[in-house]
């Protein structure tokens, strides 16, 4: 870890108010009841949980059962609900386990959506053992006693959304530890599933089901472990309405553009290229204006035209060309830093999907592993040979060569790489970390870790 | 280092005092450098002992639950008062000394982030306490620290 700020002493200067007289006049509530022995404590308890196995166990044993049976697809234990209202006002149900906790969290509008996306809009979802109670719950935690009984508890302590396992290769958008949000949110293919967007659009409200990954018995992954396993219209709607609210494309590149406009019900039919010579650059493909404008609402299925500096393929055709390959690839070189030592030694398929295709299925990665003699030419990936830490569930160390794919700049300190990507031998297994690496030359220091990533469960 | 006690009454009061004198100043700086606000602050401290003090020997580890407490009190308060972060609205009637300019430089973070920096950076709480107390994992914790270190460098280095 890096030496905290200094900038922190200054904070010794602030004179706190001396609140000890407030204190005490507040305690105006009930003195606390004189101390139970502890024989006699035992003894209730015991009762206590006696009765509550009888009455409270079985009958969920038996619901819970009933309900397995009406969806095997669910996670054993799925039945609480949240409800959440999504920025364009949609409403939004989450099912998930009885042994999690959600809490309503909206994004609040005195924060700027560029610097504060952590907050996102969004529900929390985690195990109970991470979560923070529920203002009217009591969790008899003897360890830290309720909480203050406080019915706006802060939903922004807690401030990502955690749905999905899609791959997120990049983090160079806003602040989030995990970078997942329900527009991630993948869903296990299934009957009457739509696509949180196609929903949006469409303006229906849905219900998300979420069921436990294989871990998520483990508190320290609470927040990362949750799988979608349906994404549904709630019951009497149907997304194919009439009409639909169009989305803003622009900034996407044209090939998610098109995926955008198609999942909402409409077409893109006329695309102005302003310069094609601007082929290979960086957002020559972006949208950069539409028409209509985002947000109005049209028929289904009408037609979109949007503008682009240089069109990198004639059509939305999923067929794999080599010009397309070329694009991409040009993007992918155009992350990597000449200056770095290191070798390309490996390409996972899914980062390079992702960060190539930007999730469009290309077929085949672009070959970006170099010839011994090119390997200089291409150093994104940079082995840092093997590393030792402590995994992200704290239970054991792990050594394994290290992956990194990060931006390296320029600091006073030399190089320095402000993130990465390590990929160790659960890539195999189609599960991946996040780790974040600070340092330079060879002093890398893994600062976080998170399992950002996850696998579904077929 | 942070060394809990278990209270017991009758001197429960007496502990609880003792715990305000010698964390209060500590605790009270370290929220308001998350609130950015002394009103907001003296509440959230206050409210947290006060809680603390009807609570008897219910609570086992005073220090972090105080600790958690405030810092919930004051997220619930500036949740609620939606008030606009010290950097973009200073309240010359509420904040009459001068404040450092870490706490503007704070304002810029994500809650998350300005809490988890505070409460590491500057108060020195254990990471499992953090994660406690902000009910997320120990991991996301150093995440955000890292990432709080990083955007408070900059904008320390770069105040616009």
């Amino acid at each position: 870890m890096s030496e905290p700020l200094k900038a922190f002493d200054r904070l010794d200067e602030l004179t706190p108010t001396d609140l000890w007289s407030d204190i005490e006049h507040r305690r105006t509530g009930p003195e606390p009841e004189p101390p139970v022995s502890r024989s006699r404590r035992i003894t209730v308890i015991c009762v206590a949980f006696a009765i509550a196995a009888v009455a409270i166990v079985l009958p969920v044993v038996a619901i819970t059962r009933a309900r397995d049976a009406q969806d095997p697809n669910q996670f054993g234990t799925t039945g609480r609900r949240g409800v959440a209202e999504s920025p364009m006002g949609i409403p939004i149900a989450l099912t998930y386990p009885t042994d999690w906790f959600a809490e309503n969290v909206v994004q609040p509008a005195s924060l700027d959506p560029q610097t504060d996306a952590g907050t996102m809009f969004g529900l929390i979802i985690s195990n109970a053992r991470e979560a923070m109670p529920a203002p009217s719950d009591s969790h008899g935690d003897d360890d830290a006693g309720p909480l203050p009984d406080d019915p706006d508890l802060p939903p922004s302590f807690v401030s990502v959304t955690i749905l999905a396992t899609e791959p997120y290769p990049g983090n160079d958008g806003p602040d989030s530890s995990l970078p997942l949000s329900l527009h991630d949110a993948e869903v296990v293919p299934g009957d009457g599933n739509i696509r949180i967007l196609e929903a949006q659009v469409a303006g229906v409200p849905f219900t998300i089901t979420v069921r436990g990954g294989p871990l998520a018995s483990d508190s320290d992954l609470a927040l990362a472990d949750a799988i979608v396993s349906s994404i549904q219209p709630a019951e009497g709607q149907n997304a194919n309405s009439e009409h639909v609210v169009v989305p803003d494309l622009v900034g996407l590149p044209i090939s998610e553009a098109i995926e955008a406009a198609t999942n909402a019900g409409l077409t893109v039919e006329t695309i102005q290229i302003l310069d094609d010579s601007k082929l290979g650059e960086p957002g020559a493909d972006d949208v950069l204006s539409q028409m209509p404008f985002a947000g109005t609402e049209v028929e289904r299925g009408a037609s979109i035209s949007v503008t682009v500096t240089a069109m990198p393929h004639p059509g939305p055709s999923p067929a794999v060309d080599e010009r397309r390959v070329g694009v991409y690839e040009a993007m992918i070189r155009e992350l990597v830093d000449p200056r770095a030592d290191g070798k390309v030694i490996y390409v996972n398929s899914k980062l390079c999907s992702y960060l190539g295709t930007r999730g469009d299925d290309l077929g085949r990665c672009p070959d970006l592993i170099a010839p011994d003699e090119q390997r200089v030419l291409v150093d994104r990936l940079i082995d840092l040979g093997p590393v030792e830490f402590v995994d992200a569930f704290g239970v054991g160390r792990v050594e394994s060569p290290v992956t990194l794919l990060g931006p390296i700049i320029d600091s006073p300190d030399g190089l320095r790489v402000e993130g990465g990507y390590w990929c160790g031998p659960l890539c195999a297994g189609g599960s991946m970390y996040v780790v974040e690496l600070v340092g330079s030359g060879s002093g890398y220091e893994v600062v976080g870790t998170d399992d950002s990533y996850g696998s579904w469960i077929s | 280092v942070h060394k809990d006690v278990t209270l017991t009454e009758p001197a429960h009061s007496r502990e609880v005092e003792n715990l305000y004198r010698e964390q209060g100043p500590k605790l009270w700086r370290a929220v308001m450098s998350f609130a950015g606000n002394r009103s907001i602050t003296d509440e959230a401290v206050a409210e947290a002992f006060a809680q603390l003090l009807a609570r008897g020997d219910a609570v086992r580890h005073p220090s972090a639950w105080v600790w958690k407490a405030a810092f919930r009190i004051a997220a619930g308060e500036l949740q609620r008062a939606h008030r606009p972060l010290p950097s973009q609205a200073p309240g010359p009637h509420e904040d009459p000394e001068p404040l450092p300019e870490v706490i503007s430089a704070l304002a810029s973070l994500p809650p998350v982030q300005r809490a988890v920096v505070v409460m590491h950076d500057y108060a020195d709480r254990p990471a499992a306490e953090i994660a406690d107390t902000l009910g997320i994992a120990r991991s996301t914790v150093r995440v955000h620290l890292s990432q709080a270190r990083r955007r408070l460098r900059r904008t320390l280095e770069d105040p616009r």
